[in-house]
């Protein structure tokens, strides 16, 4: 495998439960979002982030771009501990990682014109001035795939896939190497959601980007990333390559995922289905936090020890069905 | 195909700059153009008040023999001249008080409503921007103490605090107007504060704040070039609403006399001479 641009290392990120904190004199509990989650992405790398809402993929994207401060753990970027960065230092490296947001909505501002917007990460880091930033802004847009014209445009003016095309270009204004993509075609339609997808990987392959693909569509999933790993209550529960991951998911959680996803195919059979909701992150199950739900279970282990995530053919997987097997 | 479809769509012009979209709301609401027909009226009258006036609101006139000052309506003086309103006891044109006085009010009004939604957006603004920390907590608490004091009683706090006439600070001097528009504006600004923190907290919500702060914006920069423009048109309402109850609390100063001083015209002051006169000549009122 390459080196890995970015690696995160036990990362734990809890909320605290109650409103104020007033409230939290009285109420200390606090919300699992993330605990204990690591990956890491080679340069050139797409790596996916699926799971159900609650999963903590949104959470771990927010602290990977330091939006939120983790409780604990690393975020180790090009060697650098993110988390610890201050002031000048966390400035440079936010130069090199952006972000692409779910709703392109509400991540342009509407009272700016397209122009102003993609020129706004240039003016912060003060990169190009005057003329050639006019020049550049065309630049920039003509990559997320929009003609110039469109830079004295507001918001409201464009479509669902031209405002997403924005929110690219902005990300790409200042040259990065890494982008956290959020969800970025969850609010599109289907017909625009492919042309997107082909564009961020058209230009991973054109600029040599990185990404952190967050996604609960698994054909989105599939389509983009390399290697894909499932989150399920603030933990990874499988990380394989993507072709591993959909030919031979291991863990019980990620075969009820595929299983999921509906086949154009009425001799298909009856689907797996899982029972139950998502326990609360405030208080997990102990033990596998999969195991209420999982149809494997082994009594007596499973509710009582917590599978680590470990090292099985080509992949890694938090399941004690595989650590057995390892043994 | 579609293509050709969404330019021409686009060229058809959906630009509308904040002003024009302003103007069109405006237009369709039938009661909004008379209230502002209204308003105009009051804005030419204070500022044309130089040119309206028929005499200088502070010069005083003799009333004629067998009358005395104040005069009725529609009198002359012992020269013959003509006073629409009449005078007032000392013998001055009430017609040409009140357009001075109404300038002046909305001078004061205006002003201390500038000042009052400078400091409250600035309040606002930080300590929306700091929710939940103790500089939220701070400023928050201070605007509700401010709150909880009838407006009127607490400027006449600050008057008495600052005293009356104009204030020294120092090196600098304040005029008596600066110092009532200040006055005023203290009382006031805790309303745009509170305002101004809800919409904040608001848009901080949005993603594009994110996008600000993933590609390393300040907390200055992100509340002047990426929140502020979001949360004027609540900030204009607000200060229109606010000016007609300012208007009232400058005029109940002077009234109580601890706002403009005479000889200076002023409406609250002109009620408050006007008084005694009430029951015999009511139209001095």
């Amino acid at each position: 495998m390459a080196e890995a641009l970015l690696e995160v290392r036990g990362l734990v990120k809890y909320f605290p439960a109650a409103a104020d904190w007033f409230a939290q004199l009285f109420d200390r509990r606090v919300i699992r979002a993330v605990d204990g989650v690591d990956f890491s992405i080679s340069r050139g790398e797409t790596l996916g982030l699926v799971g159900e809402s609650g999963s903590g993929k949104t959470t771990t994207g927010r602290v990977v771009t330091r939006l939120i401060e983790p409780t604990a753990g690393q975020v180790l970027f090009d060697g650098q501990d993110l988390v610890r960065l201050r002031g000048k230092a966390l400035k440079a490296v936010r130069k090199r990682i952006q972000m692409i947001f779910q709703d392109p909505s509400s991540s342009l501002n509407r009272r700016k014109t397209v122009g102003q917007i993609v020129a706004e990460p240039i003016r912060i880091h003060g990169l190009i001035k005057g003329q050639a930033l006019q020049a550049r802004l065309a630049e920039v847009v003509g990559l997320a795939g929009l003609s110039p014209k469109f830079l004295n445009r507001y918001p409201h003016e464009l479509s669902g896939g031209q405002r997403q095309r924005v929110g690219i270009a902005r990300a790409l204004a200042v040259e990065p190497e890494f982008i956290v993509c959020d969800e970025p075609v969850t609010a599109l339609d289907v017909s625009i959601q492919a042309q997107i997808l082909n564009l961020l990987m058209d230009l991973q392959e054109e600029l040599s980007l990185t990404y952190l693909f967050i996604a609960h569509d698994l054909s989105v999933v599939r389509h983009v990333s390399h290697r894909v790993a499932v989150m399920y209550l603030g933990k990874v529960v499988e990380l394989a390559e993507v072709d591993t991951l959909f030919s031979r998911p291991r863990h019980p959680y990620t075969q009820a995922l595929l299983a999921a996803v509906p086949r154009p195919d009425p001799r298909a059979g009856k689907r797996q289905v899982l029972h139950g909701e998502v326990p609360s992150p405030i208080a997990p199950p102990p033990g596998c936090r999969f195991h209420p739900r999982c149809g494997r279970r082994i009594e007596g282990v499973c509710e009582v020890e917590e599978p680590p995530l470990v090292e099985a053919d080509g992949g890694q997987v938090a399941c004690h069905l595989y650590a057995k097997e390892g043994n | 195909m579609v293509r050709e479809i969404h330019t021409t769509e686009y060229e058809l012009g959906l630009h509308q700059t904040l002003l024009q979209e302003f103007w069109h709301n405006f237009k369709k609401n039938k009661l909004s153009l008379v209230g502002g027909f209204i308003v105009l009226c009051y804005a030419i009258m204070a500022i044309f008040a130089p040119l309206l006036a028929p005499y200088n609101p502070v010069e005083q006139f003799d009333a004629p023999p067998g009358m005395r000052n104040p005069m009725p309506p529609l009198s002359r003086d012992v020269d013959g001249r003509l006073f629409l309103l009449g005078t007032d006891k000392f013998g001055r044109d009430i017609l040409s008080r009140a357009l001075y006085g109404t300038r002046t009010l909305l001078q004061l009004a205006g002003g201390s409503i500038a000042i009052a939604m400078l400091l409250g957006v600035a309040m606002g603004a930080v300590a929306g921007y700091k929710k939940g920390t103790w500089v939220d907590e701070l400023i928050m608490r201070t605007v509700d103490i401010m709150l909880s004091f009838p407006t009127l009683v607490l400027a006449i706090a600050l008057v008495g605090a600052f005293g009356i006439g104009s204030l020294r600070i120092g090196p600098l001097v304040l005029s008596n107007m600066v110092k009532i528009m200040l006055v005023i504006a203290i009382t006031y600004s805790p309303r745009f504060a509170r305002v101004m923190r809800a919409v904040v907290l608001q848009e901080m919500a949005e993603d594009y704040v994110a996008a600000a702060k993933v590609t390393g914006a300040s907390g200055f920069r992100i509340l002047t070039r990426e929140v502020l423009v979001n949360t004027i048109p609540t900030i204009i309402v607000q200060g229109s609403l606010m000016m007609a109850t300012t208007v009232l609390t400058s005029a109940s100063l002077s009234f109580l006399g601890l706002g403009l001083q005479p000889p200076r015209p002023s409406l609250g002051l002109m009620l408050n001479e006007a008084r005694d006169y009430l029951f015999w000549g009511a139209c001095c009122t």
